[in-house]
């Protein structure tokens, strides 16, 4: 009787174990799972900023790539906790780039129009004068005219 | 000995604990992310980038969490992704700024370029308007040069209908001259100097025609006179015969002779035809003057007197007959100019006579 309850005792014990570790290993699992989707994501949106780069924030990209490297690295050795502040860091910093190359677009696009509406506005002025010269002269010959009459 | 490992012990612990608990000291990262969020610019990007700046203030606060719980390399790595962050804002806040510029510009460059459409069209009308009257100057200018030189022309004929070509030669061939250069001018489009030319050919031949004209016109006036004076010849002659009519230096002189007795004023009536007739002569040659001049023969003793009345009276047996007063001029010859022979008694008498001259004017 002595023996059974003990055995009974052990019995609980293991299941009160894996009650507890179970669960928590599953949630583990699912972490490492979503931290390297997170990982892979990166990776794909640092390759799309790299191609519409142009060659800028070199320095920048080649950081975020090593950070990724590493997430990984640590993902595989289920360092959840570490790739995820990893990837936190390359998130922040792919932003700053994809903001960067639109913030670099926007200017050059607003420099170039700038440019460009100074040149429209120079060629309006030149017409305008050109009106202006035509429109004496035209008096000019409007009163020969009438002189003539 | 057991004593002085414990004071040291514990030396040690109050070490530990006076560094664990001493003033924290600030990462750098932290220090710069609280300048640049509360520098003026972090209020705009907060309004432009809300989403990226407010990331940055969770990092930030985690940072400072970070901190206060003595993980100083934590939040100097939260700090420094908060700077990051901010920066990113920025970028953000920037794009948004540089697309409103953008924005503006092209709304800038279309309505400039509006203007420019319809100041392009303005010069357009304006280049066509200004063409069409240079062309109706210049064509003006051209009519107005070929109406000068035919006004030249004109004024040449005119010139040339009064002989002034022979009375005004030098006047006239200058005016040749410069009609000749107006038109050589004109044919090598120097319309300027071939309306000057065309002026002064018509003024020359102005002046010559001018200067012609009297000179014409009295010749005109004497051939004119010439041939009414043959014509009156002719009437006379039938009117008072032959023999009695003559032409001198005056005019035409019709004789009425022996129209009055001896020392008479009254005319004898076989001769009220012959002064009936000279009167309508005188209404059919208006511009005449009629000149009434009385005679006697020699031996007349009041021949003044008597051939005053003589003239005076044939004077007024005209003007009943409708001939205007103002014409008729009578004068007393009395003995002058004996036409007949007072020797010879037959034909004394006829000097008892008025002779009457039409003179044309």
């Amino acid at each position: 009787m002595r023996m059974r309850f003990g055995r009974i005792i052990a019995a609980l014990g293991f299941g009160a174990l894996l009650s507890v570790s179970l669960p928590s290993a599953m949630v583990f699992a699912q972490d490492g799972v979503k931290v390297r989707e997170d990982v892979r994501n990166n990776q794909k949106r640092l390759d799309s900023l790299r191609a519409d780069s142009s060659g800028r924030y070199v320095a920048e990209m080649t950081a975020i790539s090593n950070w990724i490297e590493e997430a990984l690295v640590r993902v595989g050795k289920n360092e959840i906790s570490a790739a995820r502040s990893l990837n936190i860091k390359t998130v922040v910093y792919l932003d700053y780039v994809d903001a960067s190359l639109k913030k670099d677009t926007a200017v050059q696009m607003a420099g170039a129009l700038e440019l460009e509406a100074n040149a429209v506005k120079a060629e309006k002025g030149k017409l305008e004068a050109a009106v202006q010269t035509l429109l004496a002269e035209e008096k000019l010959l409007q009163e020969q005219l009438k002189g003539q009459k | 000995m057991r004593k002085l490992a414990w004071i040291i012990a514990a030396s040690l612990v109050l070490t530990a604990s006076v560094t664990a608990c001493g003033p924290k000291e600030k990462p750098a990262e932290l220090i710069e992310l609280e300048r640049v969020r509360s520098s003026t610019e972090a209020a705009q990007i907060n309004v432009q980038a809300p989403s990226a700046y407010a990331r940055s203030t969770e990092l930030y606060n985690s940072a400072v969490d970070a901190w206060t719980s003595g993980e100083k390399a934590r939040a100097s790595s939260y700090a420094s992704l908060g700077q990051r962050q901010y920066a990113t804002a920025k970028a953000i806040s920037a794009t948004k700024e540089a697309n409103s510029k953008v924005l503006l510009y092209k709304k800038e460059i279309e309505t400039n370029k509006a203007a420019i459409k319809t100041l392009e069209v303005q010069r357009d009308g304006l280049e066509k308007s200004i063409a069409l009257m240079k062309h109706n100057i210049s064509a003006a200018s051209l009519a107005s040069v070929e109406t000068k030189i035919q006004s030249a022309m004109t004024e040449r004929e005119r010139a040339a209908g009064v002989g002034a070509k022979e009375t005004q030669a030098d006047t006239f061939n200058a005016g040749d001259l410069a009609l000749k250069q107006a038109t050589e001018y004109m044919a090598v489009g120097n319309r300027d100097a071939a309306g000057k030319a065309a002026e002064e050919a018509n003024a020359l031949f102005i002046r010559a025609y001018e200067a012609a004209k009297p000179e014409f016109d009295r010749q005109q006036q004497n051939l004119k006179s010439a041939e009414r004076q043959t014509s009156l010849m002719q009437d006379a002659q039938a009117a008072v015969g032959p023999s009695y009519v003559f032409m001198d230096m005056k005019g035409v002189v019709m004789v009425v002779a022996g129209a009055f007795d001896y020392d008479k004023t009254t005319l004898l009536p076989i001769k009220y035809d012959v002064i009936h007739n000279i009167g309508e002569l005188a209404k059919k040659y208006p511009e005449t003057t009629v000149i009434i001049e009385g005679y006697t023969q020699e031996r007349s003793r009041k021949a003044f007197e008597v051939s005053q009345m003589r003239a005076d009276g044939v004077r007024d047996m005209l003007i009943p007959k409708g001939v205007d007063s103002r014409r008729l001029m009578t004068t007393a010859k009395g003995k002058e100019n004996q036409r007949y022979n007072n020797r010879n008694k037959s034909e004394r008498g006829l000097n008892d006579r008025v002779e009457i001259t039409f003179i044309f004017p």
